[in-house]
């Protein structure tokens, strides 16, 4: 889009731009209620010729989605080009492109997870990776075990969601052609127990984690999970399964106890038999695909967890050929932590090391090909302890970008300098939509003078 | 038109026996297999066959076209070759169905003329990774029948084991296989390569060098770098290529046309080369600087030397993709690149400088990735991106079911149904087939005329490849989740 000189507010349409007035979109493949899965065919054409006829062509609605947010890029406010004839022809690389927003932390109320949604949509990310709860809060909420919120919540009722709340986010993801995947973290990383406090640890140094001794934390998980099952109708159920302090186990006499009673020999063990538990008793009937978090450690292991769930490699992007190996497929989060501010080794630009360095990530490095195979995609992940709706923009969105062109464009698009350029325009663009995206050079913007 | 196990077939106008051998037993085969259930019923339907050449050459130019015609009470087929026979029988047990009490041919009358759109239409199957047995390997080229395929691209050896017993070097199966009865002997390939010829099916073999070999090393620690770094071969000592000279003798016979695989074509691998035991050698380093070349003018004279090899053996080569990618036009003209990187455009830059190509991109045809959906295998087109004028040099393309992660066990259900969706795209028509939904009613019958057949194809609308059906239901109408 030619940016025009400073004295007029809309750049006019120059003489040789085209116009488009209308755009006529077929879909091969529609129907009433087009299913959104990791299988859906985001494709799409756009063609433009010399006199602005346009046609946007897709298998999917979805991909008519995406038509449109490509149409948008090119026409901007002005609905004209200026480089006609246009013929594209774009589908993405990897199915899983994701944002982990963590409501636990700080809440992220409802209008802003909708505006998250919406920086998700301009840059074709698809998968809202939403991580509910956690130690500080348990926001959203159960008519089955309404306690969860009630006495979960930061503040209730006003800092949690309503069962209605979860709906209407779904809805206006699957309005954009994102999914949005829910994760409840156990059997640590939890408040579980400030509202139902019989299924934690309740001696012992630990006050939250799920006591994995206990028959009755099963039942309790397949009930909410089954209640959860329809609010959130995508696929995939994350339930992470990270960072659990073994400690918990070792310094409660009862744990210890049971363990001793039932040959499990330390706390990896019993972590081991938590998730053959989840497996066994929690997961049946509920038709869902289980994410987990992969740590180094590689706990979760695999072979504990049903056949087909994903491992979300989170610390060395090195561990995704061993939690393939071990039968589990991958999304690759470690190198796209949005929280991480400070890029490695010394720089005084640091947005422009961290765009770059997050851009350079190749998901394949160290992968077979019969590897590859395995890989969904990957995620940024915006970790919440130091950042809230009031900064959330200009932390996560500008990094969440060169991410997300990982992820949707071919492995050989990774020119720096050629990225950089589209990346400031398509800043500049989040910008005048009201994105508060984080600036990464000098340039001019007309947002910066409206 | 009814039909029955009565059926007479009969060769040319006058109507006499059919000959003896494989024109007669590939009409055995197929009334076995229409004809399963035993009917009382009988009928005078009786089918004439016509070839001109049946004992044609099976290679890349072969003429493998047919015309069907079913009238009210007769069947004819006539074809130029006995490939294009065979698939005229593949078709008509297609078009018959058993009500529950008789067999019969619908729609009559009906007359098919039908040709593949590619002549090279084949799947990979990796016998190193776990080794196959043969009545498995058998059982797979039946299956490729079915679906009208003509090659299967047998990646013999690799780092894991080397399972073929040659007789001037036996170390190498010795001790590379995985076990002694994870061995072929020169007899089981012959067998087997007869097994595919008889049913149209080239055996195209290959032998992946200098990378992918680190089972050489036990039986002929001199063709490695060194004990603990067992790859690429070493390419700077003769003992390399005698060994791979003497290995490919007895795969080739030294002439076109002889030895065990009598295929014109023999592909060479030449993928995914790792030379940092190359310049980890002192020795291989000094012979290197000798030469005044680095690790990749290294590579690049291994591959040539080994090209050599086959090409006076008699053979043709494939290679993969990374041969272009080093050699560019310098790569022997006659040289077919085997393009298979994710994402890759090596199709477009390789047909656009006049060398042939075999298509298997990785994100798309690899029937080990069971994410792939067949909709995605299906709606995958190998000439993607390359002018019209040099279409014609993308000679086809093989679906590739690599072996780390299948076995024996559940190599059919993981090549099938989704191998079926490549079938197509390689055989038909391509403004007839552009759409998966258009396809997917077909797709669902032929996965149950394959597990009719006793070929374990998975379920058809299984979201990842190989996996167990959700929930009760017929073999047609399944729940997709």
């Amino acid at each position: 889009m030619k940016l025009a000189l400073a004295t007029l507010l809309l750049p006019a349409i120059a003489a040789h731009d085209v116009e488009i007035v209308e755009c006529k979109v077929s879909v091969s493949n529609g129907s009433d209620n087009p299913s959104l899965s990791y299988t859906t065919d985001e494709s799409y054409s756009i063609n433009i010729d010399e006199d602005g006829k346009c046609q946007i062509k897709a298998t999917t609605e979805f991909g008519v989605v995406h038509a449109l947010e490509s149409l948008s890029h090119l026409a901007g406010e002005t609905c004209s080009i200026s480089n006609a004839p246009v013929s594209i022809t774009d589908s993405p690389r990897f199915a899983y492109r994701g944002l982990m927003i963590d409501s636990a932390r700080h809440f992220l109320p409802v209008h802003f997870i909708e505006h998250i949604i919406d920086t998700m949509a301009a840059s074709k990310l698809n998968v809202l990776h939403w991580h509910i709860s956690d130690t500080e809060s348990f926001p959203s909420s159960s008519d089955l075990f309404p306690e969860l919120a009630e006495k979960g919540a930061y503040s209730y009722p006003d800092a949690s969601y309503s069962v209605q709340d979860l709906k209407g986010i779904v809805k206006y993801a699957y309005d954009r052609g994102i999914r949005v995947m829910p994760e409840w973290d156990v059997p640590g990383h939890g408040s579980w127990g400030k509202g139902k406090p019989e299924v934690t640890i309740l001696d012992g140094a630990c006050s939250n984690t799920l006591d994995p001794t206990n028959p009755e934390v099963y039942t309790f998980l397949h009930s909410f999970l089954t209640e959860m099952k329809d609010i959130f109708p995508d696929a995939n159920l994350f339930l992470g399964g990270d960072e659990v302090d073994t400690n918990c186990f070792d310094s409660s006499p009862t744990v210890s106890k049971w363990m001793s009673d039932n040959n499990i020999e330390d706390g990896v063990a019993l972590q081991s038999y938590f998730w053959q538990q989840v497996t066994a008793q929690v997961m049946p009937g509920l038709n869902k695909t289980l994410g987990v978090w992969m740590a180094d450690d590689g706990i979760p292991y695999p072979e504990d967890l049903p056949a087909g769930s994903f491992g979300n490699v989170w610390q060395s992007q090195s561990m995704m050929p061993t939690v393939i190996d071990r039968g589990a497929d991958v999304v690759l989060s470690g190198p796209w932590y949005l929280d991480q501010q400070k890029p490695g080794g010394f720089s005084s630009y640091a947005i422009q090391d961290l765009w770059q360095g997050m851009y350079k990530i190749e998901p394949y490095d160290g992968l077979t090909s019969s590897q590859q195979g395995s890989v969904l995609g990957g995620s940024a992940c915006m970790w919440a302890e130091g950042v809230n709706a009031l900064d959330f923009d200009a932390i996560a969105v500008t990094k969440a970008a060169a991410v997300a062109e990982r992820l949707w464009s071919d492995a050989s698009v990774k020119d720096v300098d050629d990225a950089q350029a589209r990346l400031m325009e398509h800043v500049c663009r989040l910008n005048m939509r009201g994105i508060a995206a984080e600036a990464i050079a000098q340039n001019f913007c007309l947002a910066d003078v409206l | 038109m009814p039909i029955g196990p009565d059926v007479k077939a009969c060769w040319g106008p006058d109507c006499i026996n059919l000959p003896v051998g494989d024109i007669q037993d590939a009409w055995d085969r197929t009334t076995s297999l229409i004809f399963e259930h035993s009917v009382s019923s009988s009928s005078s339907t009786s089918l004439t066959v016509t070839i001109d050449d049946p004992s044609a050459s099976l290679n890349l130019s072969a003429d493998e076209s047919y015309i069907l015609t079913v009238s009210s009470s007769a069947i004819s087929i006539s074809s130029p070759t006995q490939l294009g026979y065979y698939h005229a029988l593949q078709t008509l047990s297609q078009l018959i169905i058993f009500d529950g009490t008789s067999y019969s041919i619908p729609n009559t009358p009906l007359t098919i003329s039908d040709s593949p759109r590619f002549s090279h239409r084949g799947i990979l199957v990796d016998s190193a990774r776990h080794y196959e047995p043969i009545p498995t390997l058998r059982r797979v080229i039946d299956s490729l029948t079915y679906a009208k395929l003509n090659v299967l691209h047998w990646h013999l050896v690799d780092t894991q084991s080397f399972p073929f017993v040659s007789p001037t070097y036996p170390d190498l199966g010795r001790m590379g296989s995985f076990s002694e009865q994870e061995r072929y002997t020169e007899g089981d390939v012959t067998d087997l390569v007869e097994y595919a010829r008889k049913r149209g099916v080239r055996v195209m073999v290959e032998i992946d060098t200098p990378g992918h070999a680190g089972s050489w090393c036990s039986g002929y620690p001199e063709v490695c770098p060194s004990a603990s770094c067992t790859q690429p071969l070493d390419p700077s000592t003769n003992a390399t290529f005698d060994l791979i000279s003497g290995l490919f003798k007895d795969l080739t016979g030294g002439e076109r046309g002889k030895g065990i695989f009598k295929d014109d074509v023999m592909h060479l691998g030449g993928d995914e080369v790792d030379t940092s035991c190359w310049s980890e050698s002192e020795e291989i380093a000094e012979w290197m600087e000798g030469r005044g070349i680095d690790v990749e003018g290294a590579y690049g004279y291994f591959i040539g030397r080994v090209q050599e090899i086959a090409h006076t053996m008699g053979r043709e080569v494939v290679g993969w993709e990374e041969i272009w990618n080093h050699f560019k036009t310098d790569l022997d003209p006659t040289t077919i690149v085997h393009v298979w990187l994710p994402g890759s455009e090596v199709g477009k830059e390789a047909t656009q400088a006049g060398y042939r190509v075999i298509w298997s991109r990785s994100d798309v045809w690899y029937l080990d990735w069971l994410k792939t959906t067949w909709e995605k295998m299906y709606e995958a087109e190998p000439t993607e991106g390359i002018a019209e004028g040099d279409q014609h040099l993308v000679l086809g393309g093989e679906g590739c079911m690599w072996g780390e992660t299948v076995d024996t066990s559940d190599i059919l259900q993981t090549i099938w149904p989704r191998g079926a969706a490549i079938a197509e795209r390689l055989w038909s028509d391509k403004e007839k087939t552009k759409e998966a939904k258009d396809a997917e009613g077909r797709y669902k019958e032929f996965r149950c005329l394959l597990t009719g057949r006793g070929i374990e194809a998975a379920p058809s609308m299984n979201r990842i490849g190989r996996d167990a059906p959700k929930g009760p239901g017929g073999c047609l109408e399944q729940r997709r989740e």
